[in-house]
């Protein structure tokens, strides 16, 4: 599903931390493409960078990571290079953020409600308190909080966990944005109500067209819900496709490790195969690939050079020098 | 330890406290004069330095000719030896009770939070002056005094350390295997909470030794001629004018003794990485 | 003065906030009774076990004609438990005798000088709070760079210099060397000023400190991050969401302080003459007045008790966790 007008569109992103010499490089020329009304989901181990990726967009680094090259490409604009103020725009007007646990993320002095309200308000300063606190309630009930008027007066810690994510949720879609990162949103619940929350997120995209990257570490959430992977190895991407393909065809041996670990109702008893050894640290990168020290099939070349995401089907790019034995390793 | 002196703050504060007690504990070092030894002839004479100081009084004299220098370091032995011992005291009361109230919890537990609640809530100097009034003042009544008066601190970091420490699973792990509650509480619990309790200690004896100061100020702390830094700041209240050195020095020593302690304490802090907020 | 409340220990309060306010009200009252009987009963027995105390009423000069008459009069040859009931009996009343210089109530004298020291407390938390407040959250906020570090270095320096030594310094310089304020006395607002200064000096210190560090802990939650991904300016996020947040402990913090205060107005009235109660205290004392030394103890354990309660209520206000739905 590739569209020739991606929404969101990150090339060679860099991040870096630490002194300029020798900075520690946490994200190491990412590229990744989100078209209008799409589901990514972008997969890695803790670590892997796909959480700052995400905040790069919002220009919300934390303080000592700078990015140091590339671009974030928003419906043509260059965020990276953007105003404060026009990121101010972009921040829960145009792109929502739900966080991972909903009882960190929202303000506990603060009624749910006026979450909204602030949203709604930073980014129309003409809409009176009162017609903001009646489309909070409309926000809350669309996110099927019940009784949202009463719900809306009243805070966060008078939540369940679930309500709190849906009213996360609410906050995230309060100004119909044309984006929504939702950063491993379903982490932090029980399993019934992830579900729910996936739920939200698709309505979210069917309605009102909302593209989404979901970040997580969860394979099967994204088997579920996204149209696209982006596998993220220590800092880049190194696989990246269509759902199904990615799935039934991986082409990186680290994606192809990450569906193997996981177990299988058929594969019962047998020990779940696991990827030997660490991800690297971000100051402690190999040269050449950065998974070959791990990589079952690293030859002469992937110590010495970096392999380029490179079309290994429609739409299906992967960055490995050795080319994918067919159905070898699964 | 040698990790703990590469922390500037930690260095300069116990290099400072450590010169200060060597001063206080040899005042020999400084002058030959006695701290109560009155020559009427040489009163107020100002310090060495200025016009009309002597050489004989480096720091100068006070109202009735005695020595400041002398009087100084005199004085700081009393108001440190108070401000330690008090301390060490509070510390030990402290960890007891609130190893035993963070450990079993319950009427214990509630009985200890409630009085530190309003133990807090309370002006503690109006309490001493009321105790004074009845008891009168001595060193060993100021000793009691002070270490009652900071024993909530070091009970509330116990109480929470030790409550957290309860939930934690290696605890209940060698509960599960029989350990005796005196046994966890030594091997496991103690340990944990002396960091936190180094820090507090550290900053109290600063803080004791401004309260000792703030006694003797008032006249309630230890009797006269004996020197302290704060009967010298009220004695030089009188010449303000005419001879600033009579608070000058004992101001300067005590806030000094103050800082190095503060310094210290929160040099420690950062150092052991404890945090002693008790929540 | 003292820095017994550390922002550390403040962390206690707060178990015994949870709960309706009606309860909460209960547990003050009861509070109230508990500590001022508490705190009198030992006043009491230590006066009895130190010594003679009709010797300590009647003075060091006195014959044993004069103590002997003494002891009769207030009527210490009773047996101890007859003393203690009748002791109990009169605070009841609220009777704690007369004084024994001005032979005037003692509890009136001391109701007299109270509005004094009142004021000077409640313009020193005002002044301190609308100056340590502001400058707290400018130093978190700016804390990498050097107006924050100077800010923190400025509060811990502040915080090392006692109060009576701080004042004695500002007597110096404004009142003697510049004669700018008067140097002593009461009853016109400028000699508010140098006590005033002395006690909010700390005050301020410790206010700077507490806000700073309960500012950084709310910037470095993700609240204040998720505030910033919903279009919120960072100023927003600093004054309305991280200073909100920092306000809770700060609430509890300043309670406490009200402790502090009067402890410091004791000795800022003594070096200032200021006419409060924290002066007539000390003078108390010197005269072995001790019926107002005890009238003095019950009028502050009430007041203590007074504006903890409010403390506590206020907190209910600010922090929705710490009210219950009925």
């Amino acid at each position: 599903m590739t569209s020739p007008d991606p929404l969101l569109e990150i090339t060679g992103l860099r991040l870096e931390a630490g002194a300029a010499d020798a900075p520690a490089r946490l994200v190491d020329g990412v590229d990744l493409a989100v078209a209008p009304g799409e589901v990514v989901g972008l997969v890695g181990e803790s670590g892997s960078g796909k959480s700052l990726t995400m905040r790069s967009v919002l220009g919300l680094l934390p303080s000592g990571v700078r990015a140091s090259g590339g671009r974030v490409g928003w419906d043509g604009e260059d965020l990276l290079a953007a105003s404060e103020p026009r990121l101010r725009e972009v921040r829960g007007g145009e792109i929502g953020m739900v966080y991972q646990d909903p009882s960190q993320a929202l303000d506990p002095l603060m009624r749910v409600g006026d979450h909204i309200v602030e949203t709604l308000r930073l980014h129309d300063p003409r809409l009176s308190r009162r017609a903001a606190r009646e489309r909070a309630v409309e926000a809350l009930a669309a996110v099927g909080v019940p009784d949202p008027a009463r719900r809306s007066r009243q805070y966060p810690h008078e939540f369940s966990g679930g309500m709190k994510q849906r009213a996360m949720i609410a906050v995230a879609l309060a100004n119909r944005p044309r984006l929504v990162i939702a950063d491993e949103p379903t982490t932090a619940l029980d399993v019934t109500i992830q579900a729910q929350v996936l739920d939200l997120l698709r309505t979210a995209r069917d309605e009102l067209g909302t593209a989404v990257v979901l970040i997580t570490h969860d394979l099967g959430l994204v088997a579920e819900i996204a149209d696209r992977v982006a596998v993220m190895y220590a800092g880049s991407v190194v696989e990246v496709g269509p759902v199904g393909e990615l799935f039934s065809d991986p082409q990186h041996p680290y994606t192809r490790g990450l569906l193997a670990s996981r177990p299988h109702l058929a594969a019962r008893g047998a020990a779940l195969p696991a990827i030997a050894g660490q991800p690297p640290l971000p100051t402690g990168r190999p040269p050449g690939c950065a998974f070959h020290p791990r990589c079952p099939l690293a030859g002469d070349l992937c110590v010495t050079d970096a392999p380029l995401l490179e079309l290994r089907g429609p739409d299906h790019r992967t960055a490995c020098h050795v080319p994918a034995p067919e159905g070898a390793l699964r | 330890m040698s990790r703990l002196l590469r922390q500037p703050a930690v260095a300069v504060g116990l290099l400072g406290l450590l010169a200060l007690l060597v001063l206080v504990s040899f005042p020999g070092l400084v002058t030959d004069h006695g701290p109560n030894t009155q020559t009427l002839s040489q009163r107020l004479v100002p310090p060495a330095w200025m016009d009309g100081g002597s050489s004989e009084h480096l720091l100068g004299t006070d109202h009735l000719g005695r020595d400041i220098a002398a009087r100084t370091l005199h004085g700081g032995r009393v108001s440190l030896l108070v401000g330690f011992v008090a301390a060490t005291a509070a510390s030990v009361l402290g960890i007891l009770l609130g190893l035993v109230a963070g450990y079993r919890g319950g009427w214990v537990d509630r009985v200890v939070t409630e009085a530190a609640n309003v133990w807090l809530a309370f002006p503690f100097l109006v309490l001493a002056i009321a105790t004074v009034a009845v008891v009168g003042s001595d060193l060993s009544v100021l000793v009691v005094l002070l270490a009652v008066a900071a024993w909530v601190t070091p009970t509330a970091i116990t109480r929470a350390a030790t409550a957290s420490l309860r939930g934690e699973d290696y605890v209940h792990a060698a509960i599960g295997m029989g350990a005796s509650d005196t046994h966890i509480l030594r091997s496991h619990v103690l340990r944990t909470v002396m960091a936190p309790n180094l820090v507090v200690w550290t900053l109290t004896v600063g803080t004791l030794v401004v309260i000792e100061g703030a006694l003797s100020f008032l006249g309630l702390g230890v009797r006269p001629p004996t020197a302290s830094w704060g009967s010298m700041l009220n004695d030089g209240r009188a010449y303000l004018e005419t001879a600033w050195w009579l608070v000058a020095f004992p101001g300067a020593a005590l806030t000094l003794t103050v800082a190095l302690t503060n310094l210290l304490g929160d040099g420690l802090r950062d150092a052991l990485d404890v945090r002693t907020e008790s929540r | 003065m003292s820095d017994l409340a550390t922002p550390e220990a403040v962390g206690t309060r707060g178990p015994t906030a949870a709960g309706g306010v009606l309860r909460s009200a209960l547990v003050w009252v009861l509070r109230l009774l508990v500590v001022t009987l508490g705190i009198l009963t030992i006043l009491f027995f230590l006066l009895r076990l130190s010594g003679d105390p009709a010797a300590v009423v009647a003075g060091a000069g006195a014959t044993d004609a004069q103590v002997e008459q003494v002891r009769v009069s207030l009527g210490l040859d009773q047996p101890l438990l007859t003393q203690y009931a009748q002791f109990l009996a009169d605070t009841a009343r609220l009777d704690f005798g007369s004084s024994l210089l001005t032979d005037q109530p003692a509890l009136g004298m001391v109701l007299d000088r109270m509005p004094a020291t009142l004021l000077l407390a409640a313009i020193t938390i005002v002044v301190s709070t609308l100056i340590g407040v502001p400058l707290g959250v400018l130093a978190a906020a700016r804390h990498r760079r050097t107006t924050g570090r100077l800010l923190s270095l400025l509060a811990a320096l502040l915080q090392a210099v006692p109060s009576f030594l701080l004042g004695i310094l500002l007597l110096l310089v404004l009142g003697l060397h510049l004669g700018w304020l008067p140097t002593y006395g009461s009853g016109t607002p400028v000699h508010l000023v140098l006590p005033v200064a002395t006690l909010a000096a700390i005050t301020i210190a410790r206010i700077v400190r507490l806000t700073r560090s309960g500012v950084l802990q709310a910037l470095g939650q993700e609240f204040t991050g998720a505030a910033l991904a919903r279009g919120a300016t960072r100023r927003r996020v600093l004054w309305n969401h991280a200073l909100r947040n920092a306000l809770v402990p700060l609430t509890a913090f300043v309670t406490i302080e009200v402790a502090h205060l009067i402890s410091g107005a004791v000795i800022v009235e003594s070096l200032f003459a200021y006419d409060g109660v924290g002066r007539q205290l000390v003078d108390s004392i010197f005269r072995r007045d001790y019926p107002v030394v005890q009238a003095t103890v019950f009028v502050i354990a009430v007041l203590v008790v007074l504006i903890s309660a409010a403390g506590d209520l206020l907190l209910h206000r600010l922090d929705p966790r710490m009210r219950r739905e009925a």
